[in-house]
């Protein structure tokens, strides 16, 4: 649900007084549509009431792309995927998967204000829907649709393949949808038709507030209000349909005296996050390929800045800092339109997030790396990959350790040992203050929805959490067993597995409950913790104790169970690990003397040929296709290591000291 | 042509939903109409204010804390003020934003002396204390 985006904002407040085009006879709208329409006869089966998109060409050629279909929200019209942004969302994708796909748009721009089930919206995408599908399958293309849906064009689509909704027509067979991915789409509801009274009261001093007042009384609007039984009647899609669900999250937050409260979350100002992701990937429901649920931190603004926030906001006709996105982006934003495109790049590999999978190539993005100038005093670099050029060193303090970057790819927090945990906004190159952890912090993981950064400590309790975007620290799990390094978090985001460094053992910490569960022996002393993309096991990666000695081994810990298999040994001390998408190869950086790169094949276990490295590498970051490793040496560089070949590529300059690296991913 | 009705649309969203979003931490009781339009701040709902801060227990300082986050107020715990502070408001200070939202300044005195503006809202027909931003 958007603003007035169309000309019939104009018209409506011209016919305010008697809000006449809500009186439009139905019939006739339906009779003018369908006379201009080209039925195209039916086919038994499942492509049976199949019937060209509006505005789109009956002889469309596909190929064998798969075809996206673009539906738009309420008062809207293709122009916020057309014309809107930079670059528009339909040249994105286009673009970002040149020739394997082919973007359309579903246009009711004209019926817009009308509920979803009225004839030329549900219904009529619903035959849309089944037409590419058809003509998709004609061309020997998959015969299949991935949909990409900005607000109520997400009910469109639920009340397409709801047959109690699409009725005098054929609901669309759910098994020609590939994928749904919804932007901002009120499922439950929006929000400002429930403020009611207040809108009233606002609008008695706001001149232009007619506008809107008109659009809430609209069928649509009142459909969408939370709990109206429009709503209720509207069934989710079936399971058997993977669902990709986008929310914008604005924060507004208070102070007392000093002492800081989150004071409500506006979701994106139009939609509540819960009503966003209420028909998303939950457990295997629409799980599927590109099937996830994603909150994109569009910034906190404090009370106390929003009556100023609200009149810049107005007059730029944009989201004023701090505030980076809303509703009316979720379109052209980029961080929206990369969630788009990858989601869209899972469902054409047919390869769920979450799952073990083959990705897509994509470009080599940016690579964050920690380095250590001389007086001990930290600097993160970024290095463009693609150009093997280095950027301006970001100060951090002292003594940085690990860096983590958000799911949102809009900030990377670096770990300190004396300062904490420091926030860097990746678009403007600047550290903010560090946010102290008591015990120092050591490792860091985030959470797959971007909400927390549990820290590992130096010499405190255990893990601390930290509500994203950075705030005080929580309250900290203890978890015994002394200092902590190594962290990871499923990709459910469910277990975090700490690993002690005093002992051969791992904690799984149940998130949730943020309880930890008993230690599982490993071998080794954990240095290094990576878990396959499916979530189903987590390799270890130990050295030997600091007391007590030991060798070197990888260990796997089945999540399910939390049990450990035979350990297997390692030549060297572990620095590093990381698991390739398809879950088939562990990449173990390990020192003996030299340094190496070494595979190890899984579920085997069988060690590889180690990969020779130079002198004083470190760390390393793989890239999401899993076919470059980026290393880190002290000596300041960052080399590629093409895999599974195992060559390297010329070492790019990246400051000095170089040791952690977190890469941020192209767009 | 078509981009300048999308302006009236979005700052009409905009407006009434960020509005909105001051006027809904205000929601519950809270009042409307000309009346309140404009409200000011009476001696004795400045009294109620600078003792409310100031009160021997979080509970009782509670009272004074706008609904939206007096829970997350009283869970944690905390005093507003260390003990031993007074609060002095400056009612000639006092800015209403809207019917329901106002700013004030005023001043602690005692352990930490500092001086402070208030965002109040109108929450049933009392100004209660939804932030405050200290003044340099």
């Amino acid at each position: 649900m958007a603003g007035a985006r169309d000309a019939a904002a104009v018209m409506i407040r011209n016919h305010a007084a008697s809000s006449a085009w809500l009186a439009i006879p139905v019939a006739m709208i339906t009779l003018a549509w369908t006379a201009t329409m080209s039925a195209v006869a039916s086919t038994a089966g499942h492509f049976s009431n199949s019937e060209p998109c509006p505005s789109v060409s009956a002889n469309l050629h596909l190929g064998t792309a798969t075809p996206v279909l673009l539906v738009h929200g309420f008062n809207e019209g293709p122009a916020v995927f057309t014309r809107e942004g930079s670059p528009t969302l339909d040249k994105a994708i286009s673009s970002a998967i040149p020739g394997a796909v082919k973007v359309v748009t579903f246009d009711y721009s004209k019926w817009s204000r009308l509920w979803v089930t009225f004839t030329l919206i549900g219904p009529q995408l619903a035959k849309c829907i089944t037409w590419l599908a058809h003509i998709s399958a004609l061309q020997n293309g998959p015969g299949k649709v991935i949909i990409v849906a900005h607000s109520m064009g997400g009910l469109a689509v639920r009340c397409a393949v709801d047959p109690g909704c699409a009725k005098g027509t054929q609901a669309v067979d759910p098994s020609l949808i590939a994928l749904v991915i919804t932007l901002g789409t009120p499922n439950t509801g929006s929000q400002p038709q429930s403020l009611g009274p207040v809108l009233d009261t606002v609008c008695a001093s706001l001149s232009w507030c007619n506008d809107w007042l008109i659009l809430r009384d609209s069928p649509a609007a009142q459909a969408m209000s939370p709990g109206s039984a429009d709503l209720a009647k509207l069934a989710f899609l079936p399971g058997i349909v993977p669902v990709d669900a986008l929310a914008g999250q604005i924060t507004v937050t208070t102070n007392l005296f000093g002492a800081k409260y989150v004071l409500k979350d506006l979701g994106d100002v139009i939609v509540p996050i819960s009503s966003a992701l209420a028909d998303a990937k939950q457990g295997a429901l629409h799980d599927g390929p590109g099937a996830n649920k994603i909150t994109v931190n569009c910034g906190t603004v404090s009370v106390t800045q929003l009556p100023g926030w609200i009149k810049a906001s107005a007059s730029k006709l944009a989201p004023a800092a701090p505030a980076t996105c809303w509703h009316l982006t979720e379109t052209t934003a980029r961080t929206w339109q990369a969630d788009i495109i990858a989601a869209i790049k899972d469902a054409l590999a047919g390869a769920p997030s979450g799952a073990c999978h083959t990705p897509a190539p994509a470009p080599p993005g940016t690579a964050y790396v920690v380095g250590h100038l001389s007086n001990g005093s930290g600097t993160v670099t970024p290095v463009d990959l693609a150009a093997g050029t280095a950027g301006t060193p970001i100060p951090v303090g002292s003594n940085a350790g690990p860096i983590a970057i958000a799911p949102d790819g809009k900030t990377a927090y670096v770990t300190s040992v004396f300062d904490g945990l420091t926030p860097i906004n990746l678009a403007t190159g600047t550290a903010s203050a560090p946010i102290p952890v008591a015990g120092g912090a050591l490792g860091i993981a985030i959470t797959p929805d971007g909400k927390t950064a549990y820290v590992t400590t130096y010499s405190g309790p255990g893990v601390t959490p930290v509500s994203l975007p950075a705030d005080s620290p929580g309250t900290p799990i203890a978890t015994k067993y002394g200092q902590f390094l190594a962290i990871a978090i499923t990709p459910d985001g469910k277990t975090a597995y700490v690993g002690s460094q005093y002992g051969h053992m791992v904690i799984p910490i149940n998130l949730a409950t943020a309880a930890p569960g008993p230690p599982i022996p490993v071998g080794g002393s954990p240095r290094a913790i990576a878990i396959t993309p499916d979530g189903k096991t987590a390799y270890v990666a130990g050295g030997p104790a600091d007391v007590g000695g030991g060798g070197s081994y990888l260990t796997a810990i089945t999540v399910a169970t939390n049990t450990a298999r035979k350990p297997i040994p390692l030549a060297g001390l572990p620095q590093a690990i990381a698991i390739t998408p398809d879950c088939k190869t562990a990449y173990v950086i390990l020192i003996s003397g030299t340094a190496t790169l070494t595979p190890v094949s899984l579920p085997a276990g069988t060690v590889g040929i180690p990969i020779p490295l130079t002198s004083g590498s470190y760390q390393m970051a793989l890239s999401p296709d899993g076919k470059t490793a980026y290393v880190t040496n002290y000596s300041g560089t960052v080399t590629p290591v093409s895999l599974p070949a195992g060559t390297l590529g010329t070492p790019i300059r990246a400051g000095r000291g170089s040791e952690a690296i977190a890469l941020a991913s192209a767009g | 042509m078509r981009r300048s009705k999308l302006v009236v649309g979005a700052i009409s969203l905009l407006v009434l939903a960020g509005a909105g979003t001051g006027l809904a931490l205000s929601l519950h009781g809270s009042t409307s109409g000309p009346a309140a339009r404009l409200a000011g701040l009476t001696n004795q709902q400045q009294l109620r204010l600078q003792h409310g801060v100031t009160a021997s227990t979080v509970v009782a300082q509670a009272a004074v804390v706008a609904r939206e986050v007096r829970n997350q107020f009283v869970s944690r715990g905390q005093p507003l003020l260390p003990a031993g502070s007074r609060l002095s408001i400056i009612a000639k200070t006092f800015h209403a934003l809207s019917a329901q939202m106002a700013t004030v300044d005023a001043t602690v005195t005692g352990p930490q002396p500092s001086r402070w503006q208030l965002v109040l809202v109108r929450e049933a027909g009392e100004w209660l204390v939804l932030g405050t931003r200290q003044l340099s």
